[in-house]
């Protein structure tokens, strides 16, 4: 859609159109023994504004990490994050980041944890009601209303802290395997309900999954990543027309093309991981 | 909160009414199994006592209740009983909003908690007993040693409670109200203060009968009054029924006290259930 930005990233230093740009970001943790070990290897990407763009890459390369530097949560060891042609050097708060875990507090309630961000962003007052009514409906959790996370399964847990985000609309959205945590047929309702949101509010996205099927179901481009610490191995481009029909997907030769060449180029990855 | 939800589990179909019933009688069962308990207890006391061991060792049921029972008549329980109530709150009050205050500040001030740690082990190292002399030095024989003796022994435990339970506020709750666009005030009133209830409501559970040790131990060692000073007194005239009596009185100020903290814990800790 709308030249999803083909060019892999421009090494100019100071990008102004992107919506996210990471520059030459490395980044490792240290152990509390003071072994360091890296996690991101000088990584250059640019993410448009209205792009749907996935990371893929086998576990422990450094996407998560990708997300939190974006989020402002984390600071590169070297190289800069920015945020529309601004450093980030704070907690960002105009992303929504559905991290990995729910994060739901545990002392609110499904309503209540739906209302917090309306509050801390002093939405009107007269919409919070029908607005949490809509996004409990949205994601399922109809009758759980008044349920404390803790009497939720994982998966509801889950759709309850995705719709805690996008409940007031960010429009730059960082998620980090959101659907990891559902069955598979939740999962593609949740894949399609995602893409009609993205579709009507036309909000930018950087997303992170290992599922190579969902990665081609939903990105504009997909940036594939090395095992740790993580380097940009690749940038596809997927050429899929939308509004896509996540259910019938696979059955696409240009999908199942792209799956294969995705696979071939994680695979030397994976097993290199594995047998390290 | 709101107050009308009720706390059925999540599935269960039970109409709220049968929950309730059912409940009921799990509370009576319990109830006549604890009765039970200190029936037992009480009847192996009495048959014990003056057979197997002398009663001026062990004193027995029947005469410690004869004994309350005459000092409830005759009224002179009151002036022991409320003196140490008096000591009691005051000492558990103000030893709690300290320790309190203080496990606050040092949690949200690492590099100064790291300062004034040692000071403070160093500190809660030294038997509050040996203190006490000196307290009744400085505040005199009257309420307030008893109350400074009692605010020494309760306020490390409160201190301690929250000032580790400050460390167990997850960062990543707080980086998603980050994020998400909170300030300071936002996190402290949805995140801290929430989490923090649980260790709070350990160090009021534990310091209540830390509170009671610290209370006793300034009425034993210099009052006129005060339930101390009456089991104490019963001591000095080898008057075992008198020290049980005063133990019994000693017991129920501290389970009103628990009974209070009991019903503010179910109040806040109603999502963890």
């Amino acid at each position: 859609m709308q030249e999803p930005s083909g060019s892999v990233s421009s090494t100019s230093p100071e990008p102004k159109t992107a919506a996210i740009s990471f520059r030459g970001v490395r980044h490792a943790f240290r152990a509390p023994g003071g072994a360091a070990f890296g996690v991101l290897d000088d990584v250059d990407l640019d993410v448009a504004e209205n792009e749907f763009c996935v990371i893929v890459g086998p576990s422990g390369c450094g996407k998560s990490t990708l997300l939190n530097l974006c989020a402002g949560l984390l600071r590169p060891e070297a190289g800069t994050t920015w945020f529309r042609g601004r450093p980030v050097d704070a907690a960002n708060t105009e992303v929504g980041y559905v991290t990995q875990d729910a994060n739901l507090l545990p002392w609110l309630t499904v309503r209540e944890n739906l209302m917090l961000p309306l509050s801390v962003r002093r939405h009107p007052k007269a919409e919070r009601a029908e607005l949490v009514r809509t996004w409990v409906r949205t994601v399922g959790l109809t009758g759980f209303d008044d349920h404390y996370p803790h009497e939720l399964s994982g998966g509801m847990q889950k759709r309850c802290s995705i719709a805690r985000t996008l409940i007031y609309g960010p429009d730059v959205i960082l998620m980090d395997e959101p659907f990891g945590a559902l069955d598979a047929m939740t999962k593609v309702v949740m894949q399609d309900e995602l893409l009609r949101i993205w579709q009507s509010r036309r909000t930018t996205l950087l997303f992170v999954t290992h599922d190579l099927a969902e990665a081609i179901a939903l990105a504009d481009r997909i940036v594939v990543m090395s095992a740790r610490p993580g380097r940009i191995l690749d940038v596809l481009d997927v050429d899929l027309p939308r509004p896509r029909d996540v259910y019938h997907l696979m059955e696409s030769p240009v999908a199942s093309d792209l799956h294969d060449r995705l696979w071939r180029i994680l695979r030397a990855e994976v097993t290199e991981e594995a047998s390290s | 909160m709101t107050g009308t939800r009720t706390d059925a589990l999540a599935g269960s179909a039970a109409p709220a009414s049968r929950v309730d019933g059912g409940r009921l009688r799990r509370v009576l069962a319990m109830a006549a199994a604890r009765l039970g308990l200190a029936v037992v207890l009480l009847g192996a006391w009495q048959l014990v006592s003056g057979r197997l061991i002398p009663v001026y060792y062990v004193s027995s049921p029947t005469q410690i209740a004869a004994r309350l029972g005459h000092l409830v008549a005759t009224g002179s329980v009151w002036r022991d009983f409320d003196a140490t109530a008096e000591e009691f709150v005051l000492g558990y009050v103000i030893g709690i909003a300290v320790g309190l205050a203080a496990g606050l500040t040092l949690g949200a001030l690492p590099r100064f908690a790291r300062l004034v740690e040692p000071l403070i082990t160093a500190l809660n190292g030294i038997p509050k007993i040996a203190l006490a002399p000196l307290v009744v030095l400085w505040l005199g024989i009257g309420l307030w040693s008893k109350v400074g003796i009692a605010v020494t022994t309760v306020f490390f435990v409160m201190f301690y409670n929250t000032y580790l339970g400050m460390r167990t506020v997850p960062e990543r709750l707080v980086n998603a109200l980050k994020v998400m666009g909170a300030g300071r005030g936002t996190i402290i009133r949805r995140v801290v203060i929430p989490q923090m209830s649980i260790p709070i409501l350990a160090g009021l559970k534990a310091g209540i009968p830390f509170t009671a040790i610290g209370v006793i131990v300034g009425e034993f060692v210099a009052s006129d009054h005060g339930l101390g000073y009456y089991i104490r007194s019963s001591s000095d005239n080898y008057d075992a029924a008198g020290i049980y009596s005063g133990i019994v009185l000693l017991m129920v100020l501290i389970l009103i006290l628990g009974f209070i903290v009991d019903l503010w814990e179910r109040r806040v800790t109603r999502w963890r259930r």
